[in-house]
C-alpha cells in the first residue's frame, strides 16, 4: 500500500493513472444514482409513521455520510502533508473540502426540509444538527484559509493544521444521538450492526450511497487533475500529453 | 408504483430535497468540466506562445 501510495504522490503519476479513469468513474456513480433515487421515489413502500417523507432519506443520509468521510480524508491528507510533507496531499485538501462543502450543505438542506414536516420545525439547536453546522463552518474556513494565503506551502501548512483541530468535531456528529437527548434519530445504517430499516427500503438506500460515494470520488478526482494542470502548465510532461492530443 | 407522490402532503417537501441536491451536483459537475475546458485552452495558448 505504502509503495502505491508512494507511486501517487507524484502529480505526474496521479495525473497519467487517474485521467482516463475520470469517464469512466462518472457513468459508474450515474448507473448508481438513476436506477437508486427512482426506486427510492417511486417504488419503495412509503414508511408507517413518515409517509412518503421518509423518501429524502435517500439523498439526506449519503450526502451526510459523505460530508464526514471526505473530512476523514482531509484529515490523513493533513498527516501525509505535515510528516512525509507530500506537495500532492495538500492539493488534495482544498479539492476534498470544496466537495465536502457541498454534501454538508446538501445534508443540512435536506435534513432542514425534512424536519419541517416531521418535527414541525425547520431547525433546533440539536446536538446532531448543530456538530454538523460546524462541520459546514469548518470547510468554509479551510476554503477561505486557502484563498487568502498567497504562497502556497504556507497556506497547505496552515490549512493541515486547521483540518487536524477540527478533527474532533467528527466523533461528537456520530456520537451525538447517543450522548445527548436530540430530536435526530439515530443512525439507520452502522458498519458493526443489522441496518434499522426493511430491505425494500434498504436496498435503493444502498444504492444511492453508492452512487453519492463514486461522484464524489469522480469530483474530487477531476478537480484534482484540473488543479495539477493549472499547477503543472511549464512542465514538459504535461505539454508533451497536450501535443499527442491525449488530455 | 408510487403514484400519489407528487399530490401527497409531502411531496413539495420531498421534491425540493431532491431538487436541492439535483442543482448541487449539476452546478458541481457543470463547474468541474467548465474549468477543464478553461484550463486546456489555456495551455494551447501557452504551446502556441513557445512554438512561435
Amino acid at each position: 500500500m505504502w509503495k502505491y501510495l508512494y507511486l501517487m504522490a507524484a502529480p505526474r503519476n496521479f495525473f497519467h493513472i487517474l485521467n482516463p479513469k475520470l469517464p469512466f468513474l462518472l457513468v459508474l456513480a450515474l448507473l448508481f444514482l438513476f436506477p437508486g433515487l427512482i426506486w427510492g421515489l417511486f417504488y419503495a413502500p412509503p414508511d408507517y409513521q413518515q409517509g412518503d417523507a421518509f423518501r429524502i432519506i435517500y439523498v439526506h443520509v449519503p450526502a451526510a455520510f459523505l460530508s464526514m468521510a471526505l473530512y476523514v480524508a482531509m484529515a490523513f491528507c493533513a498527516v501525509l502533508l505535515l510528516v512525509w510533507r507530500i506537495k500532492l496531499a495538500g492539493l488534495m485538501q482544498v479539492v476534498l473540502a470544496e466537495v465536502g462543502a457541498s454534501m454538508a450543505l446538501i445534508a443540512l438542506i435536506t435534513g432542514s426540509i425534512w424536519g419541517k414536516p416531521m418535527w414541525g420545525t425547520w431547525w433546533v439547536w440539536d446536538a446532531r444538527l448543530t456538530s454538523e453546522l460546524i462541520l459546514l463552518l469548518l470547510y468554509i474556513v479551510i476554503l477561505v484559509v486557502n484563498a487568502s494565503f498567497k504562497n502556497r506551502e504556507q497556506s497547505d501548512k496552515m490549512l493541515a493544521i486547521l483540518t487536524l483541530v477540527g478533527f474532533i468535531d467528527l466523533p461528537i456528529i456520530h456520537y451525538s444521538v447517543y450522548w445527548w437527548n436530540t430530536l435526530h434519530q439515530g443512525s439507520t445504517l452502522s458498519f458493526f450492526s443489522k441496518p434499522k430499516i426493511a430491505s425494500s427500503m434498504l436496498y435503493p438506500l444502498l444504492l444511492t450511497v453508492f452512487g453519492f460515494v463514486i461522484y464524489a470520488l469522480w469530483l474530487v478526482f477531476s478537480k484534482a487533475c484540473n488543479e495539477i494542470l493549472r499547477r503543472e502548465n511549464k512542465q514538459n510532461w504535461l505539454l508533451k500529453l497536450y501535443r499527442e492530443g491525449r488530455l | 408504483m408510487n403514484t400519489s407522490l407528487m399530490m401527497g402532503k409531502y411531496g413539495w417537501y420531498v421534491w425540493s430535497a431532491y431538487g436541492v441536491f439535483a442543482t448541487v451536483f449539476i452546478i458541481n459537475g457543470v463547474a468541474v468540466l467548465w474549468n477543464n475546458r478553461c484550463i486546456r485552452n489555456k495551455l494551447g495558448k501557452i504551446i502556441k506562445r513557445q512554438s512561435a
